[in-house]
């Protein structure tokens, strides 16, 4: 098995059709935590992360999944990733469903997944030089002899262009934008399907920012990667992914192609969200509708649509019922008053 | 042109290491604001725009003083004054807001108490006068249900009700300048227009000016009169934002509009700055971009460039530190 890691970047596929299978699929998949303790009288509380999210995307594609703090896209990552069971719904990724797995059949199943978090210096070992870092999924997993292990090492070093002379450097040696290029590097060693970033970017510089967001995408396309790429950051969203997933309060509003949701969002939130971005570029002035308020808790979400609270244009209905995911086009939205935007 | 308000010519600010050298998180500060204007502080992390800003309210840590120049407001220079005089400044005229609000707040004390103690200090206020001010200043800010709010401690409240209460603390007596530090950059962006909203109302209520301390972009872009960018310790460019946005001249700023992704338009490729900034106790001997930097020469590793106006069209709102300016487009 060789990396092709160093050849020319292929040119990346327009469109895939639409009837491809589903490589990752999150079907109605809920995650319960429990805020409150039971006791012999009074039963335990708790309240839905992620409640009922369905997702599915095809080998390759990038799916961003936006949202504000605490609407439960991290929590999303990390049962996409296996790291956490589901109490409801399954994920399937690629004919391996994480619940069944036996210890060993989730240990192989870490070739397939891999996960990058914000904080790089907290994932690395502080000890450990990062050529040796890079190289461990290799050993673990027992891949090919020691001389093609350390040359694929190297390849894999040479790929997210770290300097030579940082190859048996500490992480406290390293910038945070250089560290982040090890994390990416040891994540993409075994060559993985899936990869979640959960927030790659959001702890550096702009400058370094660009950086690393030019190596994940390049990197994605060398790879065929498939991708959940989570941020609060719409700009660096717009950047990298093919799909877009607009979380509140743990459910997915709205979700279709990047360009498409962008340049028309139909769902009130997303609209809201892009509208608070801050555009760099003082001659465009916009029409600015703030949102009201502070986001509902998340232990008590409120009845029918979640987001009513802060609608500006919530009907009395929105208070009671709860809006299905309805399809308009490429583009899903749970929202009442989807048609009368589109 | 209005008299500024607030001078700060070639400030440097240097810190006392552990081990007994010194570093200079500020060489070269050198910008100024009007009543009512707002300024933005832009740079990456580590190019010592927080500390320009602490050094101007007499914030600095022990070891930190600031080493030359001067910082001169409303006729008074702040450089000089002692720990004494500099409280009295910060109680009449100097505000400040700091990102993380939640622990920029006494825990243990209820908002309400923490707004009316700075009531009481910066207006001369009565304990029953304070209690009616900060209902006042709550409901000012912005604050849903102020009287059960001002009862609350800061933990209970949200990250962005934390930072309505640290906003409405600090315009408690009319500042005349009101320094805001990353104050936005922990919240989500719509409590970031939110917070941003009420901070431009304030500054027209109050006829104060504003600093914002930021790494965003967009939000100067969409807040500020003129931009002031540093680079490690020093402002190697300032303009008004319409100027500096359209036509940068400094190819370090110049770099970092295009490394921006936005969210209004998606970029074919980001452009990208190589390398990293110089670390602090290495500082190159020329210009401190030019290790990065795509136009640089000979001269700019050698002669570090003065804060002037542009060579080609000067402008005294618009000045630059570069040997080799981007060069513009002949209109």
């Amino acid at each position: 098995m060789t990396l092709s890691l160093l050849a020319q970047t292929p040119s990346r596929a327009p469109e895939p059709e639409p009837a491809h299978e589903a490589f990752l699929k999150l079907d109605k998949v809920e995650r319960a935590f429990v805020y409150r303790r039971g006791t012999l009288t009074r039963p335990a509380k708790s309240f839905n992360a992620v409640d009922g999210v369905s997702l599915s995307l095809r080998k390759g594609e990038t799916m961003a999944v936006v949202g504000e703090s605490g609407c439960g896209k991290s929590t999303l990552g990390r049962l996409a990733a296996g790291l956490m069971r589901p109490t409801g719904g399954y994920v399937d990724l690629d004919g391996i469903s994480f619940g069944e797995l036996s210890a060993d059949g989730w240990r192989d199943s870490r070739t397939q997944v891999q996960v990058i978090f914000q904080d790089a210096a907290g994932s690395l070992d502080p000890r450990l030089p990062v050529e040796t870092q890079v190289r461990e999924p290799l050993d673990l997993h027992n891949a090919g002899t020691r001389e093609e292990r350390r040359r694929r090492t190297e390849e894999m070093l040479m790929a997210v262009k770290l300097g030579r002379h940082l190859w048996k450097a500490v992480p406290g040696e390293l910038s945070g934008g250089q560290q982040q290029r090890v994390v990416i590097a040891r994540a993409l060693i075994l060559e993985p399907g899936l990869l979640i970033c959960d927030e790659p970017v959001s702890a550096l510089d702009v400058s370094i920012q660009a950086q690393i967001i030019s190596l994940l995408a390049d990197m994605r396309d060398r790879l065929d990667l498939t991708m959940i790429f989570i941020s609060h950051d719409l700009a660096v969203v717009r950047q990298i992914a093919d799909r877009v997933a607009v979380m509140y309060l743990g459910q997915i509003v709205e979700e279709g192609p990047v360009e498409r949701l962008f340049s028309a969002p139909m769902h009130p939130y997303t609209k809201a969200l892009l509208a608070a971005v801050p555009v760099p570029d003082p001659a465009v002035k916009r029409s600015k509708q703030l949102l009201m308020g502070d986001p509902p808790s998340p232990h008590a979400p409120p009845a029918g649509c979640r987001f009513h609270t802060r609608c500006p244009i919530a009907t009395e209905r929105c208070g009671t019922d709860m809006p299905e995911m309805r399809s308009f086009g490429s583009v899903h939205v749970a929202c009442h008053h989807a048609e009368e935007r589109s | 042109m209005t008299t500024p308000l607030l001078t700060v010519e070639n400030l440097a600010v240097s810190i006392k290491t552990r081990d007994g050298g010194t570093v200079l998180p500020v060489r070269e500060a050198t910008f100024s604001i009007a009543p009512g204007e707002t300024m933005a502080l832009v740079g990456e992390s580590g190019c010592g725009k927080s500390m320009t800003c602490l050094a101007i309210s007499g914030l600095l840590p022990k070891r930190g003083r600031v080493s030359s120049g001067s910082a001169v407001l409303d006729g008074t220079d702040l450089a000089g004054l002692d720990q004494k005089a500099m409280r009295e400044m910060r109680r009449r005229k100097i505000a400040f807001v700091f990102q993380d609000a939640t622990n920029g707040l006494n825990p243990v004390k209820t908002v309400g108490w923490q707004i009316a103690e700075a009531v009481m200090l910066r207006e001369g206020a009565s304990r029953k006068a304070a209690r009616e001010r900060t209902l006042d200043l709550l409901a000012r800010v912005g604050m849903p249900d102020p009287k059960a709010r001002a009862k609350e401690f800061p933990h209970q409240l949200s990250g962005g009700m934390n930072q309505r209460a640290m906003i409405a603390l600090a315009v408690a007596g009319s500042p005349r300048l009101l320094i805001a530090d990353e104050a936005t950059t922990a919240l989500d962006v719509t409590i970031q227009a939110q917070i941003l909203a009420l901070i431009d109302d304030l500054r027209r209520e109050f006829g104060m000016a504003v600093i914002f301390v930021t790494h965003d972009l967009g939000l100067v872009a969409e807040m500020a009169d003129k931009v002031a960018v540093m680079y490690a310790g020093r402002v190697v460019e300032s303009a008004s934002v319409a100027d500096l946005f359209a036509r940068p001249d400094h190819p370090y700023t110049s770099g970092l509009l295009g490394s921006l992704p936005r969210v209004d338009e998606r970029r074919s490729a980001l452009q990208v700055i190589p390398g990293q900034v110089p670390p602090i106790n290495a500082m190159p001997a020329g210009c401190s971009f030019a290790p990065r930097c795509p136009r640089a020469s000979e001269v700019c590793r050698s002669e570090r460039p003065l804060l002037e106006p542009h060579p080609i069209e000067p402008s005294h709102a618009r000045v630059l530190a570069c040997h080799k300016p981007v060069e513009r487009a002949v209109a």
